[in-house]
C-alpha cells in the first residue's frame, strides 16, 4: 500500500485482545496512496474489509477536506486529500452531517474553489477512522501496516502507559529492540510504517 | 392512583394537594411545566422575587415501564434568560414523582424570615421542614447525609452552594440510581430553588404505582419501542463512547468552538476525544456505559475515573467536555473530569460556566488551557460567592459585561453550546428562535419528515431552513413532555415502527386515540405558549438573532459566517 523505502518499519507484536486498543491511534489519520480523480468508494474499497456495503450501509459520515459528502463517487482531489470517516452520529448536528440526511440542508455549505481539472496522478490521502468505524476496520488496516508520523505514535503511547507494557516484541527496521527505548529511538525518525502483528499466549 | 397538583406556598410555608385542572390534564413534562408557569406566573416579575414559581413535572410517560421515559422537567421564569425555561435531566425523580400520584409540584413565594427549608413529598402529603445541617454544604455532602437521614431509596433534587448564592447558571440537582447527580443545568432554576429556600426536595412513592389504561396493549407498544432503540446504530455507538463521540467529528467539521469561539477546531481535540475518553475509561476499570435513570436502554452516561481507579465524575456529556476543553483550551480529559466534579458538586451548569471561563480568558483573568486555574476558581471564588466566583457564577453575559468583553457567545443571555453556527447555520437558527436562549437540545428531535411536516419548501433554500429548524422544535418539544430522553428520536427517525410505538405507548397509557397530528399540534401548542410568554415579559423578534460577531467574523477554517438576516429569522414564527 505505501513503499517509501525511507520510513523504517516498526512492528508490534500484541496478544489480539490488546489490539483494538490501538486503533484509538486512527483517529490522528494514517497516510495511505491514492490517484487523483479515484472516487472515494473505490478508494476505500481497497482497503482491508472496507466492502461496498460497509462503506454504503455503516460509514453514515463522511468528510472530505472538512466538508461532509454524501456522494460516495465523489473523486479525491489535490495534493493531501482529507478523507474523515465516522459511524452515523447523535443529535441534530449528527444528523445534518450524515450522508444524504433529510436534515443536510441545515449544513453550511463552505464556497471552495475546486479546479475541475483532474491529472490522475499519485496523491497521498490522509484517512482518518473515527468511533465504531476505528474499531471495526483499524485491526485490518494495523495488521496491513500504515504510514503514520512517529510524533502521533510517541503521544499516543505517552498517554497509555499500559499499552506500552503489554507489547510482546517491538521490531524497528528488522531489529528487535527493547520497548523502553522505543521512544528515544524514534526521536530522529519523521514518519514510520506502523504494522502489528498478534499471537496468543 | 389519580395524580394530583401538589403545591407549596413558601410564603405563607403551607402546602396544598389539588385536582389536576381539565385544561392541564393532557400536558407532561415540558408542555405542563410551560403551560403552569404561562399561566399562573406574572411574566414580568423578577426571577427571584415572590412572583416566580418553580414547577416540576415527570413526563407522560413517567413512572411506567417505558424504555427511556425517566426526564424529569423543571419550569421557572429563568433568571439568566429572563424567559419562560423548561430543563430537563434524567435521574430517579421523574419515575418516582409519578409513581407517588404527582402530576406536578408548584413551589411559590418566598420565606419572610432568613434560614433554610427542605420539602418532602409522598402520595399522602407534602411538607415543609426547617434545614439546619446542609446548607453551605455541596450536593454531594446532601446526598450522602441523606443517604443516612432517610430510609428507603426517595428521590432527591438539591441545590448547592451555586443555588443557595442565587448565581444565573445554578442548577437542580436529581440523584441517579446510583448515587450519582444528573442535572437539570440550563437557565439558572437552582437560583429559583435558592431563592426559595429549598436545599433539597425529597419524593417517597410508597406503594405507589402508575396506572395504565390498557396494560396489555402498552405492554406490546414497549417492546416494539425498546427494540428499534436497541437495534438502532447509534444505541451501540452511545453506548461505547457516549455523546463525547461528537469531539472528533465535530471538529473535523470545522465546527468545534474553539478559544472563545475565534476558531472551528481544537489542535488537542484527539486528547479529549470520546475515542480517547473511551480508552482511559476502560483502562481505570470505570464504566464506559451507564445508565441516568432506569429503564434506559441507550446508556449513554459513564463513571470516569481518576488516574488512581477513584470514581472522579460521571454523566461526562460533550458539551460540557467541548466547553472546559477546546472553548478554553484544555487539552487534559483529568482535569475537565475534576472541574465537571467540583461543577456537580456546587450545583452550577457545566455549560455556562465553562463558556464563561472562555470569556474569562479572552479577558485575561487566567490563561487559555490553565485547566488547573479553572478548578482553582471553581473552588476558591465561585464556592465561596467570592466577586470574581459570583461574575463567573452568573453566566457567560456577566462576565462579558463585567471585562468589556465584546466577543461574548450567548443568545437571550444563554451561553451558546458546543456547535458553531457558522459553520451549522441549522443550530444557529435553533440557537436565535428558541424560546429559552441559546440551547442545542431545542431543536434535537430529528423526526420532523415522519411526522411529515417538513420538507414541503426546497431544505437548500433560507425559507427551508427555518421551516426544517421550525420543524425539529415542534418536534423536540413534544417528545420533552413525554419523559422521553431525546435521544430516543434517532431510532424514531430511522425505524418506521419506532413513533407510532411511542404514540401506542400514550394511547395505551391514558386509553386515549392520539395520532401523529395531535403530536404535531401538542408542539406547536408548546412553542406558542412559551413565546406567548415572552412576549408579555418584553421580548421582541429583535431578541431571536445571534450575537455581532457570528455574522462579521468569519470561522476558521472554512471562514464562513451566519448569514441570515433579522427579517429572514423573524418567519421562524409565522406559524
Amino acid at each position: 500500500m505505501d513503499n517509501q523505502p525511507t520510513k523504517p518499519e516498526l512492528i508490534l507484536t500484541l496478544d489480539p485482545q490488546d489490539l483494538p486498543f490501538y486503533t484509538t491511534l486512527l483517529q490522528s489519520g494514517v497516510e495511505i496512496k491514492g490517484s487523483e480523480g479515484e472516487t472515494m468508494a473505490l478508494f476505500l474499497n481497497r482497503l482491508p474489509g472496507f466492502t461496498l456495503d460497509y462503506i454504503s450501509d455503516v460509514v453514515q459520515t463522511i468528510f472530505l477536506n472538512g466538508t461532509a459528502v454524501d456522494d460516495l463517487t465523489t473523486p479525491l482531489r489535490g495534493k493531501n486529500p482529507v478523507l474523515a470517516l465516522s459511524a452515523a452520529m447523535p443529535g441534530l448536528a449528527g444528523a445534518i452531517f450524515r450522508r444524504n440526511s433529510f436534515h443536510a440542508g441545515l449544513r453550511t455549505q463552505p464556497d471552495k474553489k475546486v479546479s475541475k481539472e483532474i491529472k490522475n496522478r499519485p496523491l497521498t490521502v490522509t484517512l482518518k477512522l473515527f468511533n465504531s468505524i476505528a474499531l471495526e476496520r483499524g485491526p485490518g488496516l494495523l495488521q496491513m501496516g500504515v504510514s503514520i508520523t512517529s510524533r502521533q505514535f510517541v503521544d499516543f503511547l505517552a498517554k497509555r502507559d499500559t499499552l506500552l507494557e503489554k507489547i510482546k516484541q517491538v521490531s524497528l527496521a528488522n531489529s528487535i529492540v527493547n520497548k523502553k527505548d522505543l521512544t528515544a529511538l524514534l526521536a530522529d525518525t519523521k514518519k514510520i510504517k506502523l504494522k502489528i502483528s498478534t499471537t496468543h499466549g | 392512583m389519580a395524580n394530583k397538583i401538589f403545591r407549596v406556598n413558601m410564603s405563607t410555608l403551607t402546602t396544598s394537594i389539588e385536582d389536576v385542572p381539565e385544561s392541564w390534564a393532557g400536558h407532561g413534562g415540558r408542555g405542563l411545566t410551560s403551560t403552569i408557569v404561562a399561566a399562573e406566573v406574572e411574566p414580568t416579575c423578577h426571577p427571584l422575587g415572590p412572583k416566580n414559581k418553580l414547577v416540576i413535572a415527570p413526563g407522560l410517560l413517567s413512572g411506567t415501564i417505558a424504555a427511556n421515559s425517566g426526564r424529569l422537567s423543571i419550569g421557572a421564569k429563568s433568571p439568566l434568560t429572563g424567559t419562560i425555561k423548561e430543563s430537563n435531566a434524567g435521574g430517579t425523580a421523574a419515575q418516582i414523582l409519578a409513581k407517588a400520584g404527582c402530576k406536578a409540584l408548584i413551589v411559590e413565594g418566598l420565606p419572610e424570615k432568613d434560614g433554610w427549608y427542605s420539602i418532602a413529598l409522598t402520595p399522602e402529603s407534602i411538607t415543609i421542614n426547617e434545614e439546619t445541617e446542609l446548607p453551605g454544604k455541596g450536593n454531594f455532602a446532601v446526598l450522602e447525609t441523606l443517604a443516612d437521614r432517610l430510609e428507603g431509596s426517595p428521590a432527591i433534587l438539591t441545590i448547592g452552594q451555586a443555588g443557595e448564592m442565587k448565581m444565573c447558571s445554578a442548577n437542580v440537582s436529581i440523584k441517579d440510581p446510583d448515587g450519582n447527580l444528573r442535572s437539570s443545568g440550563r437557565g439558572g432554576l437552582g437560583a429559583v430553588m435558592g431563592s426559595k429556600k429549598i436545599k433539597f426536595i425529597t419524593i417517597d412513592p410508597k406503594d405507589g404505582k402508575v396506572e395504565i389504561a390498557e396494560p396489555e396493549k402498552f405492554k406490546e407498544a414497549n417492546r416494539v419501542f425498546a427494540k428499534a432503540l436497541m437495534d438502532h446504530p447509534l444505541t451501540a455507538g452511545l453506548g461505547q463512547y457516549g455523546t463525547n463521540v461528537l469531539v472528533n467529528v465535530i471538529n473535523e467539521a470545522g465546527s468545534l468552538p474553539t478559544k472563545n469561539f475565534t476558531a472551528g477546531q481544537f489542535e488537542g481535540h484527539e486528547a479529549i476525544s470520546g475515542e480517547t475518553m473511551h480508552d482511559i475509561i476502560v483502562e481505570r476499570g470505570g464504566k464506559p456505559r451507564h445508565n441516568c435513570h432506569a429503564g434506559c436502554v441507550i446508556q449513554c452516561s459513564q463513571i470516569y475515573n481518576d488516574a488512581k481507579g477513584e470514581k472522579l465524575t460521571a454523566g461526562f456529556e460533550y458539551e460540557s467536555i467541548w466547553a472546559m476543553g477546546a472553548d478554553c483550551c484544555v487539552d487534559n480529559l483529568d482535569q475537565i473530569a475534576e472541574a465537571d466534579r467540583i461543577m456537580d458538586d456546587i450545583g452550577i451548569d457545566t455549560i455556562e460556566t465553562s463558556v464563561a471561563f472562555g470569556v474569562a480568558m479572552e479577558a485575561g483573568v487566567l490563561e487559555f488551557g490553565d485547566g488547573a486555574g479553572i478548578c482553582r476558581i471553581l473552588q476558591e471564588e465561585v464556592t465561596k460567592g467570592t466577586g470574581l466566583g459570583r461574575i463567573i457564577g452568573n453566566g457567560t453575559g456577566s462576565v462579558g459585561r463585567a471585562y468589556g468583553v465584546t466577543r461574548v457567545p450567548v443568545v437571550k443571555n444563554q451561553a451558546i453550546p458546543a456547535y458553531d453556527p457558522r459553520s451549522i447555520k441549522g443550530m444557529g437558527i435553533t440557537y436565535a428562535t428558541s424560546t429559552q436562549g441559546a440551547d442545542h437540545t431545542m431543536g434535537y428531535a430529528v423526526t420532523a419528515n415522519i411526522l411529515g411536516v417538513g420538507g414541503n419548501v426546497d431544505p437548500m433554500s433560507k425559507e427551508g431552513q427555518i421551516e426544517l429548524s421550525r420543524n425539529l422544535q415542534v418536534a423536540t418539544a413534544a417528545i420533552d413532555s413525554t419523559g422521553m430522553c431525546l435521544f430516543i428520536a434517532f431510532a424514531a427517525l430511522d425505524d418506521e415502527k419506532c413513533l407510532p410505538a411511542l404514540i401506542d405507548l400514550l394511547n395505551a397509557r391514558f386509553g386515549i386515540a392520539l395520532t401523529g397530528d395531535d403530536v404535531v399540534a401538542l408542539g406547536q401548542s408548546i412553542l406558542k405558549t412559551e413565546r406567548g410568554f415572552n412576549l408579555a415579559a418584553g421580548f421582541t423578534a429583535a431578541d431571536d438573532r445571534l450575537p455581532d460577531f457570528f455574522y462579521t467574523e468569519p470561522l476558521p477554517p472554512h471562514n464562513v459566517v451566519f448569514d441570515f438576516t433579522d427579517e429572514e429569522m423573524a418567519t421562524f414564527w409565522d406559524f
